[in-house]
């Protein structure tokens, strides 16, 4: 390439071509700017690494001083002296611009307004959307009549200068239903249609108006928008795609824009509402805009990369929602089109790289499946009030369970109880009897000291309890007279040797007591000391010596470790006992808790008890056993003592099994009249508590009850929805400009700051989120109030009035009516950001109330109706298109926020991610659209088909196709069958007594307007076509109206309801139906 | 998504036709040449193209090239000892392995054979795939920049690791429209399990939602919705949607809105749809030799199937068939585990190559096997029963038939297989090269977005010329 050089004449041809310009007549930034961002920018652009020649034409200064070559590319007024216009005429390929290897070609025109005008001066101007929102006049219009307020002068004043009229006013029960879809996304009942619909007048309109604007639905209809900037999702959007609590934001945004809170509130809640100084749960929720952001769970992500995506995601997305910019094309390099500079973009990241606790991936750090902090605990409506409940009732049972304790009975030591609690502290005093202290329930008794096996060899060993349960030997069992601590006991060799009960022998059911005397003569492996029903039974191990010494108790899937050590040759009391069906199992070993848990036990009565080694098994038992006793019920801790008392004695074992604790014990030894006030207290406390069976069990069963109420309040606070919320690092992790975007190169530091095209940061708040908010929201801002009443805008007039509603960047289209545009931003600014304010003037236009006919003299003239000249007819959106069919056919079920739900979808469209779908029961079925649950990678098929968003990034504008694959979701989709039944149902219930009535009720419900004349007879036709084919197959009528989970209405005709089903059916699947006019 | 397209303007992949409704065979419905194609963008393809349509089979996961077609056996005398510093040099490592310490090459446990004209090495457990040695064109040096797999597929199929692009599909679909009205231009077939397939992987980004690949199910409906409800018959679904169509007409004359006329079209076709669709993808009225040859068995969801089926697809005039075939991700239990995986496909594959030569259609048809990434000559875990680590820097894909050179080897590896050695093939060359097979510039097709222009090469990508016929 040639350097720029002065001195060479114009062409003569193109000279010529010059003369006839219209010099002067170009916009700069409708037309010259756009002309230089795409032909020019590339190379001469605000990008600094890619810009040549030291040129730029985004500044003045620049592109009209003097160049390194010593060329000047524009001198402005003077074509000759312009490098510029040579080079752009040249056709020499070394010289000519763009060069002929650059794809965008400058037009002939486009060349001429160039050179028109750099001849006119080379004006340059800021750019539209960065000039400050100044409120314009309203422009005067020839028809006076015509406008209802401000907005119809800015839009008449447009068509009258094309020559073209407005339409007239729709009719008012077109615009009933107008209003309440774009209001609430759902049509209106068929009450509100009458209601709204009689009268013409102002007054009915403005009652009409209020109506839809307070209903709690107006919320959810906001919401869905808002969803998609926010990138609102339920799962984490890659790869496994986790699920997440953030419903809660959700119902944060439905419940602001219910209570109309002011936008630039708004704005600061989701932007930094856990900075605010009056932070709140509110608020910090809102904070979780910034953490709807996708979370990658891969293996082998790398925790930083992502940790930087999440905050350029923040970076991006505060761009297009607030600024209407695409920053986002900065974070490789310097902005292609508008000035943001690489090293601004990361200014604006580092806003958003600083969240304490924040996790970049799952993965390896487990975070699959697991929610992704910070998060916030919320208790919400619902939960207070079980809350509530349950503190109100552990009230009562704790006032109960005082009272109890205070009757007079059990407080007095010398009132009503005395004589048992002398009789106690007796038996406490005396000495054991060496009798057995607990019989009841005992099956099985065998003492190794109760007979004299024949020669020491031990054929059977019998029993004491009378229930003849002797227990047969196998192998060669030894008694020997003082194995164990002197007393007789019968020993195991640890390869051959058992016994065993007949079966039968055990009784025990869920609860049971073992009780063993015994001692390990050698400690190797696992070894079996009872074993409960045998090898051809299925078995328990009930006492079992695991090879770590620890005791176990263990059966199919089911295994429970207690802790207490075991030693060789130490004899030991062991017992065991069991509670209730699968449920607690515990061991004490020498009166001291051994630990437990639960043990499945069904189908194990009437088994077999075996002492020591099984064959089977080879976990033989090389052990002296004394004692073997075995209950049908779970020994209480009293009565264990008891026995653990008197086996001890037996034995002289020492453990610790008192039937009282020491203290107590000792005092029972003392003499009465040596015991002190206090320590009759004491013993008649431990009496009244643990002893005295009437105080014993109340007490027990009051504290229960206070327990439990205890536990199922930790459990409602346990189960606090959590949503994900932003919390800041206390130090500010350091932000740096990354080279090419890529995280692994780092480059120069920056600190937190906002583009320099832009007005500065307030000096008088922190230079953080809270800081940025309030500068988004700063009335001087440019973007922030244009770029959201253009949203408001889009929502009724179904384009905005800049097209392009994520870029008002220089290559973004130019409003369609800019003076209008910055009105209704100065006007929303004015009022405090109050968006039902500027909704009800936007509504109550004469613009808006247009009908929306295509008026053929137009079609071709305005054919995206630009101009506005009638009201636009558009798709509703996928939630609406559902919920329409459910309210409709009377399914919907209007209840607000909540978890989401899980609509029917088809079996196994969620099998490429490997994912279940848990359908939801009952009325949770037919909520609102916006409620179900948002699953990104694999999105509910019905919103996917009808161009919902996966929202795994923000997205702006949502496109409106019209596809087969949609006629599939109406006509077969089980969610609209099934609404087709449930409408023909109500048609047959409200719909009148005559098939017209009934034809009309239908036709009204669905589209909101009575059918014509020549309507009413296709639907005429259609009934009785449809009559006939289930009269013909009474089959098909039952099958098709037992489509869906709920239930044809008791003693419908399934014929007619069949009929009646198709009718419901057909009117769902209308244009009409599905779409705002 | 777009900003830039007018609200009613759009038509679906099946736009209007004339409707002969009812009786339509299958046959009718779908050869390409009953229909006239749906235009493209103007000026597109470029140039004449050398193929119609792709069959693109992705092995999802990241296929070893050490176990298929990329043999080191110089890697022997490494076998257990540490990956020279040098030959790894700066690349990073998946969390997966940057813990583990030692980095210990590990040898290939398979035998490898030569085959065809090239002398193009397969490990043994390939018992078809030799058949068609003389019709691949093997390319070792293929690499990537994503190491894990949700961003390196979504790379793969849309230029960029991020979600939020349009897929190659719904490129093709944009540019070049459908060769067939009454299909979508771009399906997604999927067998295995392992590493989930989300639906990014065919979205159409910011392109018209009508470009969105559809996933045809392989069990239930094989299109969304496609079954009537129990209790409509055929022929009352037929009765229905006229009178849906007669109140439609009496709109559209009433509002003047052109969108109706769409919907009309649309209701029209998806019953035409439901009448064809289930018939083209019912495999069993193929010869049972057809079936044999694919190793697929109707009724049965495999890849086998899913083969065949991308044959007839072709043959129905889809422009675009992915196949997905999960279950290449062998971070352990490699030497076993691809003898599984290589079974499943050898056969097929060979098949579906063999059936579209036989039938004429391999010239036009460009068919592409290959995974998001290689697999790494280091051992992942250090035992018998070792696996390998994603590895983005090479891998070895084919393609064939479409304008591909067959019989031939295109750039190689280092001795390590770690590295390429010669004419490395980046994932936006092999992008810049499929768009040209198909008659396309790859840097002509762009659609503005957000003030920008975007292709998916993004702002890459060279056409690998050795590698066309």
């Amino acid at each position: 390439m040639l350097p720029f050089r002065t001195g060479c004449l114009l062409p003569l041809a193109w000279a010529c071509l010059l003369l006839s310009t219209d010099a002067g007549a170009s916009d700069f930034s409708r037309e010259i700017q756009p002309l230089l961002a795409n032909h020019c920018y590339a190379c001469h652009g605000p990008d600094a690494k890619t810009r040549k020649s030291g040129l730029r034409f985004d500044l003045r200064e620049v592109a009209t001083g003097e160049l390194e070559s010593g060329a000047r590319a524009i001198v402005p007024g003077d074509l000759e002296e312009s490098e510029l216009v040579r080079r752009i005429f040249s056709k020499n390929p070394d010289e000519m611009m763009p060069p002929p290897d650059f794809r965008k070609r400058l037009s002939d025109g486009a060349r001429e307004k160039l050179a028109g005008w750099i001849k006119a001066g080379a004006n340059y101007e800021k750019h539209w959307a960065f000039l400050p929102v100044e409120k314009p006049a309203v422009p005067p219009v020839k028809d006076g009549d015509w406008p209802r307020n401000p907005i119809d002068n800015f839009i008449l004043a447009r068509l009258e200068a094309q020559q073209m009229e407005p339409s007239p006013e729709a009719t008012r029960r077109n615009l009933v239903r107008r209003i309440s879809l774009d209001l609430r996304g759902l049509p209106p009942s068929l009450a509100e249609l009458a209601g709204h619909s009689t009268g013409n007048g102002e007054e009915q309109f403005a009652r009409l108006l209020e109506t839809m604007i307070d209903s709690p639905h107006y919320g959810e209809r906001m919401a869905q928008d808002w969803l998609d900037l926010a990138r609102y999702g339920d799962t984490n959007g890659y790869h496994n795609d986790s699920v997440r609590d953030m419903w809660l934001y959700r119902d944060y945004v439905i419940e602001s824009f219910n209570r109309n809170k002011p936008f630039d509130r708004f704005i600061v809640e989701n932007m930094a509402g856990d900075l605010l100084p009056d932070a709140d749960d509110a608020t910090r929720v809102a904070s979780g805009f910034n953490r709807c952001v996708t979370f990658n769970e891969e293996g082998g992500a790398d925790p930083d990369e992502f940790y930087v995506t999440y905050a350029v995601d923040r970076a991006n997305t505060t761009g297009q929602v607030f600024l209407g910019l695409t920053v986002g094309c900065a974070q490789c390099h310097d902005h292609k089109y508008d000035p943001i500079s690489q090293k601004e973009f990361y200014q604006l990241y580092a806003f958003f790289n600083s969240v304490d606790g924040e996790i970049g991936a799952g993965g390896r750090s487990g975070y699959h499946n697991k929610p992704l902090p910070p998060l916030l605990k919320v208790r919400t409506g619902p939960h207070q009030q079980k809350r509530t409940d349950l503190q109100a009732r552990l009230d009562t049972r704790t006032a109960e369970l005082k009272a109890a304790r205070e009757r007079p009975q059990f407080t007095d030591p010398a009132g009503d109880l005395a004589p048992a609690l002398r009789e106690w502290v007796t038996s406490l005093a005396l000495p054991q009897t060496g009798v057995l202290p607990v019989n009841n329930g005992l099956q099985v008794h065998l003492d190794a000291g109760s007979f004299d096996a024949p020669g020491g060899f031990v054929k059977e060993w019998p029993d004491l309890s009378g229930n003849n349960r002797t227990a047969i030997a196998t192998g060669q069992p030894k008694q020997f007279g003082r194995a164990l601590n002197g007393h007789p006991a019968i020993r195991l060799d640890g390869k051959n040797d058992f016994l065993r009960t007949a079966s039968g022998a055990g009784q025990l059911g869920a609860d049971f007591t073992m009780v063993l005397v015994l001692q390990f003569n050698d400690l190797a492996g696992n070894q079996m000391a009872l074993m409960w029903g045998d090898e051809s039974q299925g078995k328990r191990r009930a006492f079992w010596k695991t090879d770590k010494n620890k005791f176990s108790f263990n059966g199919y899937g089911a295994d429970m470790v207690g802790s207490a050590d075991l030693k060789r040759i130490v004899p030991v009391i062991a017992i065991i006992t069991q509670q209730g069906q699968n449920n607690e199992t515990r061991f004490r070993l020498n009166g001291k808790d051994g630990g437990g848990g639960g043990v499945s036990l069904s189908g194990f009565q009437n088994k077999a008890i075996t002492i020591g080694a099984n064959n089977a098994d080879a976990e033989k038992t090389a052990a002296d056993f004394a004692e073997v006793l075995v209950y049908n019920r779970a020994l209480d801790a009293t009565e264990q003592a008891a026995v653990g008392f008197h086996l001890g004695t037996k034995y002289g074992i020492d453990g610790e099994w008192n039937p009282a604790p020491a203290d107590i014990m000792a005092l029972a030894a003392k003499p009465g009249n040596e015991r002190s006030k206090e320590e009759r207290g004491k013993l008649f406390s431990h009496f009244i508590n643990y002893v005295h069976q009437e105080s014993r069990d109340l007490f027990r069963e009051l504290e229960a009850g206070v327990a439990e109420t205890r536990k199922q309040l930790d459990q409602v606070d346990k189960s606090l929805p959590t949503t994900m919320v932003m919390v800041e690092m206390e130090k500010r992790k350091p932000a740096h400009v990354l080279m090419r975007g890529d995280f692994r190169q780092p480059g120069e530091e920056v600190q937190p700051d906002v583009p320099a095209i832009f007005p500065r940061l307030p000096a008088n708040q922190p230079r953080n989120r809270l800081g940025l908010a309030y500068w988004l929201t700063d009335p001087r801002h440019p973007l922030v109030a244009r770029v959201m009443v253009n949203r408001l805008w889009k929502q009724l007039f179904g384009t905005g009035l800049v097209k392009t509603l994520g870029d008002f960047g220089t290559q973004g289209e130019r409003p369609s009516h800019p003076e209008l545009l910055d009105w209704l931003a100065a006007d929303f600014i004015e009022h405090g950001w109050n968006v039902k304010r500027l909704q009800r003037l936007m509504l109550a236009s004469a613009t808006y109330r247009q009908s929306s006919v295509n008026r053929q003299r137009y079609r071709t003239r305005d054919p995206g109706n630009r101009l506005l000249s009638r009201a636009p007819r558009f798709r509703l959106s996928a939630e609406e298109v559902r919920d329409g069919a459910l309210s409709i056919s009377g399914l919907l079920n209007p209840t607000l926020g909540g978890p989401s739900v899980f609509p029917y979808q088809p079996a196994n469209y969620l099998s490429s991610i490997g994912k279940g779908w848990k359908e939801s029961s009952g009325a949770a079925l037919y909520r609102r659209g916006l409620y179900t649950f948002w699953r990104r990678t694999m999105l509910y098929p019905t919103f996917q088909i009808f161009d919902a968003p996966s929202r795994e990034f923000c997205s702006v504008n949502r496109p409106r196709t019209n596809t087969p694959l949609q006629a599939l979701v109406t006509l077969n989709d089980p969610s609209f069958v099934e609404a087709a039944r449930l409408f023909g149902q109500r048609i047959l219930s409200e719909g009148g007594s005559n098939d017209q009535d009934r034809l009309t009720f239908a036709f009204t419900l669905a589209t909101s307007r009575p059918p014509q004349q020549t309507e009413l007879k296709i639907l005429s036709a259609t009934l009785t076509e449809q009559r006939e084919e289930f009269r013909a197959h009474p089959d098909r009528a039952g099958q098709l109206i037992s489509n869906g989970k709920s239930t044809p209405a008791e003693g419908s005709d399934p014929v007619e309801l069949a009929a009646w089903t198709a009718v419901g059916n057909i009117l769902l699947n209308l244009d009409e139906t599905i779409t705002r006019e | 998504m777009s900003e830039y397209q007018d609200l009613h303007t759009r038509r679906t992949f099946l736009a209007r036709t004339s409707c002969g409704l009812g009786a339509a065979t299958l046959a009718q419905l779908f050869s390409s040449s009953n229909t006239a194609p749906a235009a493209g963008l103007s000026g597109f393809p470029n140039f004449t193209p050398r193929a119609k349509r792709v069959i693109y089979l992705h092995m999802s996961g990241g296929p070893s090239q050490l176990e298929t077609f990329d043999p080191k056996p110089d890697l022997a005398k490494w076998d257990g000892k540490p990956l020279p510093a040098e030959v790894r040099g700066d690349q990073r490592l998946t969390t997966m392995t940057s813990g583990q310490g030692a980095i210990n090459v590990m040898a290939s446990q398979h035998k490898f054979a030569r085959h065809g004209q090239a002398g193009m090495d397969m490990n043994t457990l390939f018992k078809h795939m030799p058949e068609i040695a003389d019709d691949i064109c093997l390319i070792r040096s293929t690499t990537t920049d994503p190491i894990n797999h949700d961003p390196a597929v979504t790379f793969l199929q849309t230029g960029s690791p991020l979600s939020g692009r349009p897929s190659m599909g719904s490129w093709l679909s944009y540019g070049l429209g459908s060769a067939n009205e009454n299909l979508p231009a771009f399906v997604v077939l999927l067998s295995g399990g392992g590493q989930p397939v989300p639906s990014r992987y065919w979205h159409n980004g910011f392109l018209p939602s009508t470009h969105q690949g559809v996933k045809f199910q392989s069990s239930g409906d094989p299109v969304l919705f496609l079954s009537n409800p129990k209790g409509m018959s055929k022929e009352n679904r037929r009765k229905t949607i006229d009178r849906i169509s007669a109140l439609n007409q009496l709109k559209l004359q009433q509002s003047g809105d052109p969108e109706i006329e769409a919907r009309i079209d649309a209701f029209q076709l998806a019953y035409r749809m439901q009448g064809s669709v289930p018939g083209l993808m019912d495999i069993s009225r193929e010869p049972k030799s057809v079936l044999e040859s694919y190793g697929a068995q109707p009724g049965k969801a495999s890849f086998a199937a899913n083969c065949l089926l991308a044959r007839r697809l072709a043959e129905a005039g889809v422009r675009f068939i992915q196949l997905y075939d999960r279950g290449w991700d062998h971070h352990d239990g490699i030497t076993n585990a691809i003898k599984g995986k290589i079974n499943a496909v050898d056969r097929p594959t060979t098949a579906l190559l063999q059936d579209l030569k036989e039938r004429g259609m391999l010239e036009d048809t460009l068919v592409i096997w290959g995974g998001e990434f290689g697999r790494t000559t280091y051992a992942q875990t250090r035992n018998k029963n070792f696996g390998r680590d994603h590895h983005p820097r090479c891998f070895s894909m084919w393609m064939a038939g479409g304008g591909v050179k067959p019989g031939m080897i295109h750039g190689s590896t280092c001795g390590f297989g770690y590295n390429v050695a010669e004419n490395p093939v980046h994932v936006h060359d092999l992008q810049a090269t499929i768009l040209h097979l198909l008659g396309i510039d790859h840097e002509a097709l762009t659609f503005r977005f957000k003030g920008r222009d975007f292709r998916l090469t993004d702002v890459h990508g060279k056409i690998v010329k050795e590698i066309l016929a």
